[in-house]
């Protein structure tokens, strides 16, 4: 489904290139659920961002099920994301503004969904994750884990092949994150393929595969 | 759209603090830029309720050697004109009649114009009631009716329904009301009423006497340059066949419209609705950087919904959504801020001047302007928006999530567009204070009396005898012999005058010179051009000019005596320069030779005179008509004499009035008040963009501080003294306003050098415009960032260390 061949991704300081990601070489099938891990610095979310074709500046190839993404300018970049892909940030960064019904709306008004199905889709996201009684409430009325929980219930709202998610429960207790690692469980059992930037091993030990990565390099 | 709409609105709500501040600036903005379009829409657009005005034209004479001239034509040209052009479906010709209501107590001095029977077929105009004119009314023996305006039918008749059929005496002659005009109809203007212009067929035949006023509608499709095309060819006609007096004539067409007002009225209109959009950008500018700042604060909630699949379009559209949001809610106060200020326009013109400002009485809001608001609103919103918008297209805004949604890159671009902003405030803001201060100077200089004596002291009052009562010249100049005297043996009356017209009474008379022992031009057409004003001998003292040579009239010049003329300097300057004018004899057209007695000081007719013009006084008791002023220099309050002034009018003739009493003061302030206007209105524009552009300052420092919180701290623990920070922060202010003081100044010199038409008593490079307004915006922009830099060298470094 994904492939990536000799993927690197560098800054340019001075006459020097400082590489944050070196000669990636990865293959990910449809339906794995692959935690990337590493310490600190190592690019694992840089990785994820160029899964999810947020960063733009590398090189190399990327191979999207059948598309060269390597040669798509950026609007047919984000055409695919759009359609493929869910984000699930360690800062939940849900929208402060919004309600938790809006919050969920946001990803489908952006595709050309009509109202009313949209209004469907989000009430059955709703009851998939039990939150219907949180519908009306503002993110700051949240605990981290039902923020977080509507965090993810957002990420694959528009039905998306693969989720990536960047340390989806690093700002959470222990048992919320179980929560959600149990609905990251469910989900992939259910067909989605997650990449899944970790630090911790209890989460790690959910995923088919570990990715380790240090200081730019798979090992 | 309707759901970014709703979204923008919930943010709004949200933080409604910086919304407000944006929302005030539109409001000024947008209010002040509705009120001169409402200006502009009753002094240009409609200044005349006429249907499809667009087609209806104004006709008259233009000298040849000055293209801006608008001179009435003779019955004879009028005749002429009448009979061939195919452009044009109607041509009516009106003479103002100055008269007094008689027969019912006390006279009333009322105006009102003459009109061929054609003038309402070409204002196509329904009476309120009644009927206009017939088309054989305009003949002379069937010239009894009368159509009153609105105005004098509510004023004179307390808006009787009864009106029609009635008598009414105007200065002894009889006409009966056939009509009423609706409310708002007055022109020529002013005018109280109309009645038929019946000219006999030797009337008709007069080519000499210049005095009717054309207008005329074009044919369905006919163009106002075809018009002019086959005039020309008319005029020309008629300069063969008049070579003296119509030679160096052409004819002159300008849309109603934009002539009914005179001359600057719609330059000035135009330069205070440009004025007004300058204040509107300000705004814009000023609520551009508001909008960033929120963009800025809102780059986490961006990156969010691009990486939830918003499109780049999409954030745009959000972005511009608030913006237009922010100046409809703008529109609506400034609807409010129009709404005051026409008040105030309205209410502080004089009723002297309001009566010759065609459209004023319909100044209001209404919906066309209202229409127009919103459109302002709208593009005010996008302009206002798309600053902010255009630098987070340029954005990448999905990389902003690596930094937990805080934006690492584009800090030079973004102090860059925020700077631009702040400049171009100050580009426009110098603009429009220099604009300000040549308009303000200009009216202080040209609202200084144009003569010695003190203007507030001096009373004017205007006189027009009716040509039934008073049919030549002997008995009008015994009318004022008799007023002369009856004025100077008053109590309090240190010197009284009579003249044709006063200074600053926009009336002039001009005559061509003939001198004596000087060729004409080959053809016998003479070549040059005097003003002329008939005066009493006490005119000079009246007044306060001096008399440089000679003396002056006695009084006791009869008309069959020698005929004398004293002149101006400029006049001897031009026609006789190193020779002595006295004794000289010279010509007016009429064959008379008249004997130049005395020179006397220059002064300025009007405040449009760049300089003096050449100018004969000829003695009343020899030469004028009865359509005079009269001055009186009193020892006190010159109000204080009106009982006595009118007793002596009516112990000379029951049946007479005065119109026009007013000290000479405000005769002045009066001529002026169009301009002073102008000037008003430029002053509290430019002191709106000040104020806004000192706001845009401050709100640059002061976001400039916050966002460099941490540095500066930072700097203050490395040692860094309280000044290093206070100049840090200033250098940015003074950075801004050494780029946008030269680039405004030179904008001002461009504006003024194109404004330089319509700047009087002040030249367009006038050193306290060019120097003083920019030192004092710089002044001002330093106070502006006084507040925030001091608050940047109380940072305690600690806090600031913790800020992020």
């Amino acid at each position: 489904m994904i492939s990536l061949r000799n993927l690197e991704k560098f800054y340019q300081q001075g006459p020097d290139r400082f590489y944050v990601l070196r000669r990636i070489d990865l293959d990910i099938k449809e339906g794995d659920f692959i935690a990337v891990m590493g310490p600190s610095g190592a690019g694992k979310s840089t990785l994820l961002h160029v899964l999810g074709m947020h960063d733009t500046a590398w090189t190399g190839e990327y191979r999207f099920l059948e598309h060269d993404i390597h040669k798509l300018d950026r609007k047919k970049r984000f055409e695919i994301y759009k359609k493929h892909f869910g984000f699930v940030f360690q800062s939940y960064h849900l929208l402060d503004d919004l309600t938790v019904a809006e919050n969920l709306d946001v990803p489908l008004s952006y595709r050309d969904i009509r109202k009313p199905e949209r209004q469907a889709m989000v009430a059955d996201i709703l009851d998939r994750f039990q939150i219907v009684g949180k519908k009306d409430l503002f993110p700051s009325q949240l605990s981290g884990g039902q923020q977080q929980l509507v965090g993810v219930a957002r990420a694959i709202i528009a039905n998306p092949k693969v989720i990536l998610a960047d340390e989806p429960t690093g700002n959470l207790h222990s048992s919320q994150g179980l929560e959600i690692m149990e609905m990251f469980k469910k989900l992939n059992q259910q067909g989605a393929t997650i990449v899944m930037v970790t630090h911790s091993e209890t989460n790690a030990s959910y995923a088919h595969r570990i990715v380790r990565i240090v200081d730019g390099w798979i090992s | 759209m309707i759901e970014d709409l709703r979204n923008a609105l919930r943010r709004l709500l949200n933080k409604p603090g910086a919304a407000a501040a944006a929302i005030v600036a539109l409001a000024v903005g947008i209010g002040f830029s509705t009120s001169t379009y409402s200006v502009a829409d009753v002094l240009l657009l409609r200044p005349l309720p006429i249907p499809e005005i667009d087609r209806v034209f104004m006709l008259g004479a233009m000298a040849e050697s000055d293209p801006l001239s608008f001179h009435s034509v003779t019955p004879y040209d009028f005749a002429y004109y009448a009979r061939s052009p195919r452009s044009v479906e109607a041509l009516a010709a009106s003479r103002g009649w100055a008269a007094n209501i008689t027969g019912a107590g006390d006279p009333v001095p009322v105006e009102g114009a003459r009109v061929t029977s054609s003038f309402f077929e070409v204002m196509r105009i329904q009476p309120l009631f009644g009927r206009v004119f017939l088309q054989q009314e305009d003949s002379p023996g069937n010239d009894r009716s009368i159509v009153l305006s609105y105005n004098l039918w509510q004023r004179q008749f307390g808006a009787s329904p009864e009106i029609l059929g009635r008598n009414v005496e105007l200065s002894g002659r009889v006409f009966q009301v056939v009509g009423v005009m609706p409310k708002g109809f007055t022109f020529p203007q002013p005018s109280d009423f109309w009645v038929p212009l019946a000219l006999s067929s030797a009337e008709w035949a007069d080519s000499g006497s210049f005095y009717l006023r054309v207008c005329g509608r074009l044919q369905p499709g006919a163009t106002l340059d075809q018009a002019r095309a086959e005039f020309k060819v008319l005029a020309g006609d008629l300069a063969r066949q008049f070579p003296v007096s119509h030679g160096r004539l052409n004819a002159r067409l300008e849309l109603i419209r934009l002539r009914v007002s005179g001359d600057f009225t719609p330059q000035y209109t135009r330069m205070t609705v440009a004025a007004a959009l300058f204040l509107l950008l300000i705004a814009c500018l000023n609520v551009a950087g508001v909008q960033f700042s929120r963009v800025l604060s809102r780059t986490r909630e961006m990156a969010v919904r691009g990486a939830l699949g918003a499109p780049r379009l999409r954030l745009l559209r959000q972005v511009v959504a608030e913006s237009i949001l922010v100046a409809f809610a703008g529109a609506a106060l400034g609807l409010l801020v129009a709404s005051w200020s026409l008040d105030i326009l309205k209410s502080s013109m004089p009723p002297e001047v309001e009566r010759f400002v065609p459209g004023w009485q319909r100044l209001g809001l209404n919906p066309l302007v209202v229409f127009y608001t919103a459109l302002t609103a709208i593009a005010a919103g996008i302009v206002s928006g798309l600053g902010p918008a255009l630098w987070l297209s340029r954005t990448p805004i999905l990389e902003n999530l690596h930094e937990s949604g805080r934006s690492s890159t584009g800090t030079a671009a973004r102090h860059r567009l925020r700077n631009t902003l702040v400049a171009g405030e100050i580009v426009v803001a110098l603009v429009l204070l220099c604009g300000a201060a040549l308009m303000v100077k200009g009216f202080r200089a040209i609202g200084r009396p144009p003569v010695a004596n003190d203007p507030a002291r001096i009373l004017t009052l205007h006189v027009t005898l009716p040509q039934n009562r008073y049919p030549d010249h002997l008995a009008v100049s015994v009318f004022q012999s008799r007023l002369l005297d009856s004025l100077s043996r008053a109590p309090g009356v240190q010197s009284a005058a009579i003249t044709s017209n006063l200074p600053y009474s926009e009336s002039a008379n001009s005559s061509f010179v003939t001198f004596e022992g000087r060729p004409s031009l080959p053809d016998g057409r003479p070549k040059d051009l005097t003003q002329v004003q008939n005066i009493s001998g006490s005119f000079f003292a009246t007044l306060g000019i001096p008399l440089l040579q000679g003396r002056a009239f006695s009084g006791a010049e009869a008309r069959d005596g020698q005929r004398v003329a004293i002149v101006t300097a400029a006049f001897v300057k031009q026609y006789f320069p190193g020779e002595t004018p006295l004794g000289r004899r010279f010509q007016l057209g009429d064959g008379v030779w008249w004997t130049i007695t005395g020179v006397a000081g220059d002064i300025l007719h009007n405040f449009t005179d760049r300089s003096s013009e050449p100018l004969v006084y000829l003695p009343y008791t020899q030469s004028g008509w009865g359509s005079f002023d009269a001055a009186l220099l009193t020892s006190g309050d010159p109000y204080a004499l009106l009982p006595q002034v009118r007793h002596a009018i009516r112990d000379i003739d029951a049946t007479q009035s005065l119109s026009l009493v007013r000290s000479f003061r405000k005769l002045i302030d009066d001529s002026t008040t169009g301009i002073g206007y102008v000037a008003s209105i430029l002053s509290v524009l430019a002191g709106v963009a000040l104020f806004l552009a000192i706001l845009g300052v401050y709100s640059l420092m002061a976001g400039a501080v916050r966002e460099r919180t941490r540095e500066i701290g930072i700097r203050l623990a490395l040692g860094a003294r309280r000044s290093h920070i206070l100049r840090m922060v200033f250098r940015e202010g003074l950075l801004l306003a050494a780029v946008g003081i030269p680039v405004g100044l030179a904008s001002s010199l461009g504006v003024a050098s194109l404004l330089r038409r319509l700047l009087f008593g002040v030249t367009s490079l006038d050193p306290l415009a060019f120097v003083a307004m920019p030192l004092a915006l710089t002044c001002a922009l330093l106070a502006a960032g006084l507040v925030p830099a001091r608050r940047a060298t109380r940072t305690d470094p600690l806090i600031a260390l913790r800020h992020e």
